[in-house]
């Protein structure tokens, strides 16, 4: 093999199958994840006849645009803000300093990261049970879909790494880049949705749908193209081939002129590139170690010095607040506060459908948004195991920042949702102890898996774990309100209230089980 | 002093460490030292509490778990342990404020040692490797312990704060602390060894005190003929 390249794309990649063999703890994941998804094209099929009235295949059409959307501008946002590479510090260090053609590198990254993006799909697998009892959609759809998503977000890369590069000399144009960029997904959103409350706000869903369908919207660059390629190979009887065509070649002519750009810049890629890569090493080595959500900001305003206050463990609320001044997540960070913008969005477009939708929706998005605690990133230094106070005074200490920003959110978020939805002040109280309940509860769901799966180094399979206890622990709270609101007449605000308190309970007992996830710095051994 | 007494650390089948005995009294200096893989840097871990293991760690004769062993402990982790977010004076009063410690004054005087002074607004990731070691080493001594222990201190310190640290060594054998220093750099160590433990294997291969070893030899030329059975003869 005397291509270098070559070599190294497919060593790497006989060496990752080798891998699979040699750790049990991959194998057993892959075969769960496959077990997983065979039984989820079981369940769906199994199910068949159950469901007579499917819904509008548009809607699931619309969701799709919505999922391609989200992908793209969130990749390429972030790739902006923070570096897009596809590229490794090995690569970097190894490759670029060879005697290889910079193009030939190049191709070399894209094919890279054409594998990466493949990856990052795969959960839409697992929707196949829902998509085909709702839609009636067959295998195909929903393997397209998977395809397309790997696309979008491949593009949102290429994109990204593209305004890095032609922006890195200049801050003030690179800001200009992400905003504008951000601006012209933002109008395309509003249009969509100004076009749907053009006529009128009766049936919403509806509107959105039928304004997400129209014309225009699958020319939108990219996420518009997709959905050109989605809607020409399933909504008619027949392919419609002139879609899919039209909407291939824009997506081949994209990323064409992407990569035409690069080469624009020449052998100059390096720098740029270099730098991009070792920003984004830092946030995967901080992913690694489980510093979930945060990478350390570029510019930090260090403002006001001194921690204040403290005393013993309670030092680390206050040099959390700090920490969390700087990283400019003071109350909400951006994560929080664009799952609240998704809620309140779902909260509008489904007035009509009751609270419950909106409720779980809220509920599930948390699940992710706590993970991302400040007190997350204190188990992978030294001093909170060394520091002399019992383990238990210092995981309260350490959790205290998430409890009040868990209760602010969830305030703030059904106050909103109560305000579009037009709720009875009870039902927004009642919303507000559940939110507060489920974010303990998932705090001490986090602390449950760190204590005791901690040691397990695939972190996909830990955060499976987590999910699956996450809906362990959650099963007494939805059992009460389930036996509540059937056999008894119970008002809903009451359901809340009581399903609150005893998700609550949930929620302490396993921080009581947790308890000691302080003591060894293994169990944490992220 | 650090007691360690029959100590064994496994990872499944593995043993890391295996039946490991030794102490280090009040006012002495021990050097852990070993080819990589040893088990220094487990054996370190499992003293200062980060680890489960099996048999007994005392630290002045408070279990290594309890609060009281935690107070005389400072650690120095092999890699730089800072907080991003924080800056250099905001480190110092976090471990004090942690420790309940009033002396900021030993720590000022820490800082003017490592020549860190300049450096006490700039945040933790805006320091260099280098001055993210020396910062860990100030955080690790600010509230004076009395037993240190050192995972690697000299790695990325400038020749400046690698001789302030060695002067530190010496220091805190002298006010009586209990000194465990695992390193590569053997001359680094040379000058003021008390006893130096040789790990192989997750053994101790020899355990030699300064004034029995015969002065003809270094402590480089001790460590490979136990290491590698080699002597320059």
């Amino acid at each position: 093999m005397n291509n270098p390249l070559v070599y190294v794309l497919a060593t790497r990649f006989k060496n990752k199958l080798l891998s699979i063999v040699k750790k049990p703890g991959q194998l057993i994941f892959i075969l769960i994840f496959a077990a997983m998804f065979i039984f989820t094209i079981f369940a769906g099929n199994q199910s068949d006849g159950l469901f007579y009235n499917y819904r509008d295949f548009n809607e699931l059409l619309s969701i799709c645009l919505v999922l391609f959307g989200v992908s793209y501008s969130l990749t390429s946002f972030s790739g902006i803000s923070k570096g897009a590479s596809m590229f490794s510090m090995s690569d970097v260090n190894l490759l670029f300093s060879s005697p290889v053609r910079p193009i030939p590198i190049l191709i070399y990254g894209l094919i890279q990261q054409m594998g990466t993006s493949l990856l990052l799909g795969f959960f839409i697998l697992f929707q196949y049970t829902t998509v085909h009892n709702f839609y009636g959609v067959d295998i195909k759809f929903i393997i397209a879909v998977f395809l397309l998503y790997a696309l979008v977000s491949f593009c949102g890369q290429l994109t990204a790494m593209v305004i890095y590069i032609l922006t890195s000399s200049d801050e003030k144009k690179r800001n200009l880049a992400k905003y504008s960029f951000i601006g012209i997904i933002a109008a395309g959103a509003v249009g969509i949705f100004l076009y749907a409350l053009s006529m009128g706000q009766e049936n919403m869903i509806e509107n959105v749908v039928t304004s997400a369908s129209s014309l225009p919207v699958m020319f939108f660059p990219v996420i518009g193209w997709t959905k050109m390629i989605l809607t020409g190979l399933f909504a008619g009887e027949t392919v419609n081939i002139l879609y899919v065509v039209i909407g291939s070649l824009l997506m081949i002519a994209y990323i064409v002129v992407m990569v035409l750009l690069v080469k624009v810049k020449q052998t100059d890629y390096y720098e740029d590139v270099l730098k991009a890569t070792e920003i984004s090493f830092s946030a995967i080595t901080a992913k690694k170690e489980g510093k979930l959500g945060e990478v350390v900001p570029q510019n930090v305003k260090v403002g006001k010095t001194g921690l204040g206050s403290g005393n013993g463990s309670d030092v680390f609320y206050y040099k959390h607040k700090v920490e969390s001044r700087r990283a400019k997540a003071f109350i909400f960070d951006v994560q929080t506060l664009v799952y609240m913008a998704v809620t309140s969005v779902f909260a509008f477009v489904m007035k009509n459908e009751g609270i419950l939708p909106v409720l779980v929706l809220g509920i599930y998005l948390q699940m992710f948004s706590v993970a991302l605690g400040r007190w997350v990133k204190e188990l992978l230094l030294p001093y909170v195991y060394l520091i002399p106070e019992k383990p238990m005074k210092k995981l309260f200490n350490c959790l205290k920042e998430s409890f009040v920003k868990i209760i602010a959110e969830a305030v703030v978020l059904f106050v909103i949702v109560g305000l579009i939805m037009k709720l009875e002040p009870l039902e927004i109280l009642g919303c507000i102890l559940i939110r507060i309940s489920c974010g303990i509860l998932f705090t001490g769901v986090n602390l449950f898996c760190d204590r005791f799966f901690g040691g397990i180094s695939l972190k996909a399979l830990t955060l499976i774990l987590y999910f699956l206890f996450a809906m362990l622990f959650t099963l007494p709270a939805i059992i009460t309100a389930f036996i509540l609101y059937q056999f008894t007449y119970t008002e809903v605000w009451l359901i809340c209230v009581i399903s609150a308190v005893v998700n609550t309970l949930s929620g302490i007992l396993t921080l009581f089980i947790s308890r000691n996830v302080l003591q060894y710095a293994e169990l944490n051994n992220r | 002093m650090i007691s360690i007494q029959g100590v064994t650390k496994k990872y499944g089948k593995f043993k890391a460490n295996d039946d490991i005995d030794f102490t280090v009294e009040d006012g002495q200096i021990a050097v852990l030292l070993g080819p990589n893989g040893a088990g220094k840097s487990t054996l370190i871990k499992c003293i200062t509490g980060l680890l489960r293991f099996e048999g007994l760690i005392e630290i002045d004769g408070h279990n290594n778990k309890s609060i009281e062993a935690k107070k005389l402990l400072g650690y120095i982790p092999e890699m730089p342990a800072v907080y991003d977010m924080l800056t250099v004076s905001e480190h110092i009063e976090f471990i004090l404020r942690a420790y309940k410690c009033d002396d900021r004054d030993y720590a000022e005087k820490l800082l003017e040692r490592f020549e860190m002074t300049d450096k006490k607004d700039k945040l933790g990731k805006e320091l260099s490797k280098g001055m993210q070691q020396k910062l860990s080493i100030i955080c690790a001594l600010a509230h004076k312990p009395k037993c240190v222990i050192f995972d690697e201190p000299m790695v990325g310190l400038d020749p400046h704060a690698i001789k302030e640290l060695k002067e530190i060594f010496v220091e805190l054998r002298n006010n009586g602390a209990s000194v465990l220093i695992s390193t590569h750099m053997l001359d680094s160590v040379e000058d003021y060894w008390d006893v130096a433990n040789i790990m192989v294997n997750g053994t101790f291969a020899a355990t030699k005190t300064n004034d029995s070893l015969d002065s003809s030899k270094s402590l480089e030329e001790m460590f490979f003929e136990i290491t590698e059975g080699k002597t320059d003869e």
